[in-house]
């Protein structure tokens, strides 16, 4: 069994960790009654021996939990967060050493978060890495979560990743990254969000973008649909979804609902490598089958069931709808429309008892409405992990690499160039030690020539591709 | 006296027992219950020559049949006798209908039992098939490879141009992959021998060492259980043979045995009723050619049994003639039947497996009569001028008169006296079995007493 | 004889598994005591105290399929896997050939070949090796491939099949157009016969002559077993004298696959029912016959929805030549057939419509490429059922797509990176490429 390592850069990065092991460790407890180390444990847990010296560890997979450990980097440039985790309910999950921090905050700066802490705790996070790193027997993966907006978040967590891809180059390097809505009351983020895309684009194995408007729109929508009253609408108490009730932690706090929503896309990427299935989807597989060109790795999210009815629908239509809306508009974790758009691929990761001539039923019903690009036609790659979430019979996460994640870049894109063509604020960046002139430059033709690639592909969609000319054989 | 020949009686049907088993028949029962048997006694007996008549039509016949129920065995084993041809009453649908299984004795399945025995070679063809199972290190593997010149019009390619001749390349590839998988599984049959007869050799050799290393783990002792597998393969076959070659020294004890056993049946069918009064072999005869006079495979088996009755007749006869001298004119007479049956039966035969068209010289034996064909065979080849010559003029006192004058004959009118003489012959046939058969039951009534023999026409088992 | 059978990745798991399921309890079922003895020798070895243990190896980059395998085996408790005859290690292949075959595949030969060299020795006779594994993902099909290298290194006079299971057409794996086509091609090269199962093709049996509602993988890998199974267990070939043919897989390859450049293989049965409706359905030979031979000519796979329409072009006089304009539209030729029988009454059998030379290429007689197994002892509870296992062009529509695909997606050098990146350059994608569409254009020549 593989293990990955989850390393949450800045606010936004911990707030999101934080509802993720919240979760983790309640849907673990679900599946496992017996209070036993398993292999599934293992992959995101440590079970240590509190009362052994440090490092006593006891992680060979089928004794008692002794007291668990996150496999977790915690860094942020300010002590806020982190202090609230330490002082929550989660504090018993994490060990001094796995924290970084310091006082004085990012300032919302890329290049203070990118430049200065980058290189000022280089050394530490490269040894929490490591010290991470042996604790797995066999590293797979490493989810880096951070935002785009922020100083610390997109600027050390792109340092973070930077440093990743140098000390483990075999590693694969999974990224969330929380894009910041355009009335963003930071007035640099699209700034820090441009430069962090250059980092992305180029060492990130994938990337999984989702946009705080969307966030806010589906917990709106949500709440609307539960205040509305209507008889057969009523949300599920304990479904895990929006709602942290059953978790360790108490009372809900602002953000919670759209950080359970984050923390649920990881829980349910990373459930066919913690848990058994009939068709296994390892998370190498994803980068593997969805990115086609290397620097075309941004996957669009999808989750359902989102707005959990506790109506009694016939349990096949359920089903299928789930499938449906998995492509539909108000269940995308960005502002974009995937089906009007061009699919490259699609992945399916399917939860809970559904069997694959489910799967195989619901790809020939969408296929036809789904464009993909010519020599991709049939693009889809499944997975089927017999676990569902917890308080659902089954659940399904649609990655989409797709090109509807361009207007979100063209949008960014026109953002920054409103700044950067008054020169706005770019003062602060370019006293800090490392920064040039030359690197917004750099960022955002990076930035337009993914676009301009996205623009390619996106102008094939409608025409009709002539299959290529087969080699011949002389005979 | 009479007690020694049960005693004898005994041992052979043991050995026959014996045999049985080793075959791999399942259900053999023991030589008490044979004895029984002959006497008609015992309900047991029934059953057990029921479970043994279908263990060995199963394999006789190669079918396949997972009869379990008694009345399902029944049937089955009527329709596998009536199959090879045997024709006593209980086994066919008369205007009584069939007779119910409780009605047939132990003694009329004894006899069925006893004529399958005796039809064709079962014991040997079985005895065949286990030891090809058995010994399974010396079965050659078949290669079976059909010569690329069979294939007709590939054969010969006078330069049709390149498909063709593509064609065969690719005939002659596949042949040498044929060839080539034929070689590996030769060569896989050779490994495994060297690897027994080495193993055979190590344990010989050095007994002491083998038993002293307990570390020769888990694969020595896998190769050592085969060791003992193939050890016991070959002892159950020496073991088998051992008892066919015993069977085999004591058969004709068995047989006078059975002959007392079917003179024991013939006399309760002659104090039952007339209208089934026929002996075992009238009815056989009557059951197993309904519809085959005609056809040449019937005239062959028929030809096949009488000749075996007549040598059987003539050892019974020479036998019986030290004792009565009185008799012999009458052999003589009976010889000189004999030898003509013989001469004209082996006629027709002849005239019958060869068509028309396929020249004269094949038939002409069968007009003359045996004697000239050697010396007429041996004129055709040493003067080859002859046949040139006869096309013109006949040369008379050179050549033996009858041979031209055959050569001359027009085939239609050769073919058309045949069939006649063929009908004349048969009609003569059936005569003389008729005749024949009245002789032989006198002669044997009057002559051989008590444990004499009687002859039950052997019969091949059709496959 | 005896053969070892290597279960590469989850899918060739998944199979094996069931492979063995099959056998053990077909070979417990009847009361044929030889017919067991063989197919016990065949499969299983048989432990001092009675146990069997299968001929297999068991080789995985992930655990998770193996232990499963195990323990299901384990509960049954009919027989089991070796203690010492399986490999596995923690992160799978990631879907990709590349890292298979050049990263896993060379990592682990050492390990690898010992448990193999180890279950081989155990075998009084090697009949030979088949090798089960999906051409789809990374693991079967990558390390599937260096591993049957390894063999016919190791073994270069055994038999070695390559037992595939072809990815559904669309939906498991993207890149699985790429992952057959490396497979595809260098097992050609390596392999004797390569025995193909379409995912899609026994979905649809499952469908439509089972009639199972909700199909899952083990439906799929169950109907896959019992195919591989009827032709696998031990049968009485032409000449053998009433003795179990001993070497069923050289004996195999000896009738279907001597000609190098066709080695794929397809296999189809009847009947295949539902258990509820095993016990209403009555089967004549003539009519399981009948269907069986319209399966082959029409290339149908299954007994519905076969096209009657179809008919053997009638043989041209000697002298012209059979053009493609000669014929028939849907006529599936074959090169070579192997027709295996089981059950009641097999010696009744009239089998001479597939002996006619019209269903032949014109140059293989017909005597040559037809070929018969039999045996009374009926198969998996089936009282009656004929196998068909066929060298023909069933598979050529199938792989032109698969290639077609493939060669599609790397005309826009779509996802070759990720192979370039384990060392598989775009030369080796072009010589597997040249190498197949030298096979499907000897396949469409037939």
């Amino acid at each position: 069994m593989t293990q990955s390592v989850v390393v949450q850069v800045g606010q936004c990065g911990n707030q999101v960790g934080c509802r993720f092991w919240d979760l983790a460790l309640r849907e673990h407890s679900h599946v496992n009654k017996k209070g036993i180390y398993d292999e599934a444990l293992s992959s995101f847990f440590r079970n240590v021996d509190s009362r052994r010296s440090v490092g006593g560890s006891c992680d060979i997979t089928g004794g008692r939990i002794q007291s668990l450990k996150a496999r977790a980097v915690l860094v942020d440039m300010e002590e806020g967060v982190v202090n609230k985790i330490l002082q929550g309910p989660l504090r018993e999950l994490f060990d001094s050493t796995q924290l970084i921090t310091d006082v004085s905050g990012s300032g919302n700066n890329w290049a203070v978060g990118h430049w200065t802490y980058g290189s000022a705790y280089r050394e530490q996070i490269v040894d929490q890495l490591r010290r991470a790193a042996e604790h797995c027997d066999c590293l797979q993966c490493f989810f880096l979560i951070h935002s785009m907006g922020g100083g610390t978040g997109s600027g050390l967590g792109t340092c973070v990743l930077k440093l990743l891809e140098e000390e483990f180059p075999e590693v694969c390097r999974i990224v969330t990254s929380v894009y910041p809505s355009a009335e963003d009351d930071v007035v640099t983020s699209p700034y820090n969000s441009v430069l962090a895309m250059r980092e992305l684009t180029e060492h990130a194995d994938c990337v999984l973008p989702v946009e705080n408007q969307s966030l806010v729109d589906i917990v709106n929508k949500i709440k609307h649909m539960s205040h509305s009253g209507k008889p057969g609408s009523v949300i599920k108490k304990d479904s895990a979804i929006i709602s942290g009730q059953g978790g360790v932690s108490g009372a809900e706090k602002p953000f919670d609902a759209m950080n359970n929503i984050v923390a649920n896309l990881l829980l349910n990427i990373t459930s066919s490598a913690r848990f058994e299935g009939s068709l296994n989807m390892d998370l190498n597989e994803i980068a593997m089958n969805l990115v086609p060109f290397p620097r075309l790795h941004y996957l669009v999210p999808s989750l359902t069931p989102l707005y959990t009815l506790a109506d009694v629908n016939i349990p096949t239509r359920r089903l299928d709808q789930m499938f449906t809306d998995a492509f539909s508009k108000d269940h995308q974790l960005i502002r974009a429309d995937p089906k009007h758009s061009l699919y490259l691929a699609c992945a399916l990761m399917v939860r809970g008892n559904v069997q694959v001539s489910d799967l195989r039923r619901n790809i020939e019903r969408l296929k036809p409405m789904l464009p993909f690009v010519s020599w991709n036609q049939e693009g889809w790659k499944t997975g089927l992990c017999s676990v569902p979430p917890v308080g659902h019979s089954h659940s399904l996460l649609a990655l989409a690499n797709n090109t509807c994640v361009k207007p979100t870049f063209m949008e960014l894109r026109d953002r920054f160039t409103k700044l950067y063509r008054k020169k706005a604020h770019m003062h602060h960046y370019l006293h800090v030690d490392g920064m040039e002139q030359g690197c917004f430059m750099e960022a955002l033709s990076s930035l337009s020539s993914l676009i301009e690639e996205y623009s390619q592909l996106d102008a094939t969609k409608d025409r009709l591709m002539p299959d290529a000319a087969r080699l011949n054989i002389a005979t | 006296m009479q007690r020694e020949k049960s005693v004898k009686a005994k041992e052979v049907i043991e050995s026959l027992c014996k045999v049985l088993y080793s075959l791999g028949l399942e259900c053999v029962p023991s030589a008490e219950t044979f004895r029984r048997a002959k006497f008609n006694k015992g309900e047991d007996v029934v059953l057990e020559f029921w479970k043994l008549l279908h263990s060995v039509l199963l394999k006789a016949l190669l079918l396949e049949c997972s009869c379990t129920t008694l009345s399902d065995l029944d049937s089955h084993v009527r329709e596998a006798l009536w199959q090879c041809g045997y024709g006593a009453s209980w086994i066919v649908v008369n205007t009584a209908g069939l007779r119910p299984r409780s009605e047939v004795g132990s003694r009329e399945l004894l006899v069925a039992f006893g004529w399958v025995l005796s039809s064709g070679s079962l014991l040997e063809a079985l005895l065949r098939a286990r030891s090809l199972e058995l010994d399974i290190l010396s079965l050659p593997p078949t290669v079976s490879l059909s010569s690329p010149r069979e294939g007709g019009s590939l054969g010969d390619v006078d330069g049709q141009g390149g498909l063709k001749e593509d064609r065969l390349l690719r005939r002659l590839q596949w042949q040498y992959g044929k060839l080539r998988f034929q070689w590996r599984r030769l060569l896989s049959i050779r490994e495994e021998r060297a690897r027994l007869l080495h193993q055979v050799l190590s344990s010989s050799t050095m007994p002491s060492t083998s038993t002293s290393q307990p570390s020769s783990d888990d694969h020595h002792s896998m190769c050592s259980t085969a060791l003992k597998k193939e050890v016991e393969r070959l002892q159950t076959l020496s073991q088998l043979l051992e008892a066919y070659l015993e069977w085999k020294r004591q058969e004709p004890l068995f047989w006078c045995w059975m002959d007392s056993v079917v003179d024991s049946q013939l006399s309760d069918l002659r104090e039952e009723d007339t209208v089934e009064n026929m002996s075992p072999v009238h009815q056989v005869v009557n059951r197993c050619f309904p519809y085959g006079y005609k056809d040449k495979e019937g005239l062959e088996q028929l030809d096949n049994m009488l000749l075996r009755l007549q040598t059987g007749l003539k050892d019974t006869y020479t036998r019986q003639s030290r004792k009565a001298q009185s008799v012999l004119q009458d052999v003589e007479e009976l010889e000189e039947i004999e030898r003509r049956v013989a001469l004209r039966l082996h006629g027709l035969a002849e005239s019958c497996t060869s068509t028309p068209t396929s020249g004269c010289c094949s038939y002409r034996p069968s007009l003359q009569g045996p004697q000239p064909l050697p010396n007429h065979h041996q004129s055709w080849r040493s003067g080859s001028v002859l046949p040139q010559a006869c096309d013109g003029a006949v040369l008379p006192g050179k050549v033996s008169g009858t041979g031209t004058v055959m050569v001359q004959v027009q085939a239609s009118s050769l073919i058309v006296e045949l069939q006649q003489r063929e009908g004349f012959l048969l009609g003569e046939l059936g005569q003389m079995r008729q005749a024949k058969r009245g002789q032989i039951q006198e002669k044997t009534a009057s002559w051989l007493e008590g444990a004499g023999v009687v002859l039950i026409p052997p019969l091949p088992l059709k496959r | 004889m005896s053969i070892v059978t290597v279960q590469l990745g989850q899918c060739g798991n998944q199979v094996g598994q069931e492979l063995f399921e099959v056998i053990s309890n077909d070979a417990n079922d009847t009361q044929r005591k030889v017919y067991s003895e063989c197919s016990s020798e065949r499969f299983f070895n048989e432990t001092a105290n009675r146990e069997l243990v299968a001929r297999s190896v068991l080789i995985d980059m992930e655990p998770k399929v193996i232990s499963q395998s195990i323990a299901k085996t384990a509960k049954s408790g009919k027989w089991r896997y070796g203690d010492r005859s399986h490999f596995s290690q923690k992160q799978g292949s990631g879907n990709n050939w590349a890292n298979g075959y050049c990263v896993h595949g060379p990592r682990h030969e050492e390990v690898v070949m010992d448990i193999v060299r180890r279950e081989v020795e155990h075998c009084d006779c090697l009949a030979g090796i088949m090798a089960m594994m999906s051409v789809a993902g990374g693991t079967g099909s990558g390390v599937g491939t260096y591993v049957t290298q390894c063999l016919r290194d190791e073994y270069p006079n055994s038999f070695i099949l390559n037992h595939l299971t072809w990815p559904y057409g669309t939906g498991e794996v993207i890149v699985q157009n790429y992952n057959s086509v490396l497979t595809l091609s260098h097992l050609y090269q390596l392999s004797d016969a390569i025995l193909v199962h379409e995912n899609d093709t026994v979905h649809k049996i499952c469908a439509q002559l089972m009639n199972i509602k909700h199909i899952s993988f083990r439906d799929v890998n169950k109907v896959i077993a019992h195919q591989l199974g009827s032709v696998l267990q031990p049968a009485l070939t032409g000449d053998s004298h009433g003795v179990y043919n001993r070497n069923p897989i050289g004996e195999l390859m000896s009738s279907l696959v001597c000609h190098p450049e066709y080695k794929l293989l397809s296999v189809c049965n009847i009947p295949q029912v539902s258990s509820s409706s095993m016990a209403y359905s009555m089967f004549t030979w003539p009519g399981l016959l009948k269907h069986l031979r319209q399966m082959l000519i029409a290339n149908s796979k299954m007994e519905e929805g076969i096209d009657w329409q179809v008919r053997a072009p009638s043989l041209q006089p000697e002298g012209i030549e059979r053009t493609r304009s000669h014929r028939r539209p849907g006529f599936n030729t074959s090169l070579a057939n192997l027709l295996i029988l089981r059950g009641k009454d097999v010696n009744n059998a009239e089998i001479s419509g597939f002996q006619h030379p019209s269903l032949y290429t014109p140059w293989l007689p017909a005597d040559e490429a037809f070929s018969m197994w039999k045996t009374p002892v009926p198969f998996n509870k089936y009282e009656k059922s004929a196998i068909l296992v066929s060298n023909s062009q069933t598979l050529l529509r199938p792989l032109d797509n698969m290639v077609g695909k493939a060669w599609n997606m790397f005309a826009s050098r779509a996802y070759i990176h990720q192979y370039t990146k384990f060392g598989i350059s775009e030369e080796d994608f072009l010589d597997s490429f040249t190498s197949l569409e030298q096979v499907i254009s000897s396949y469409s020549q037939l």
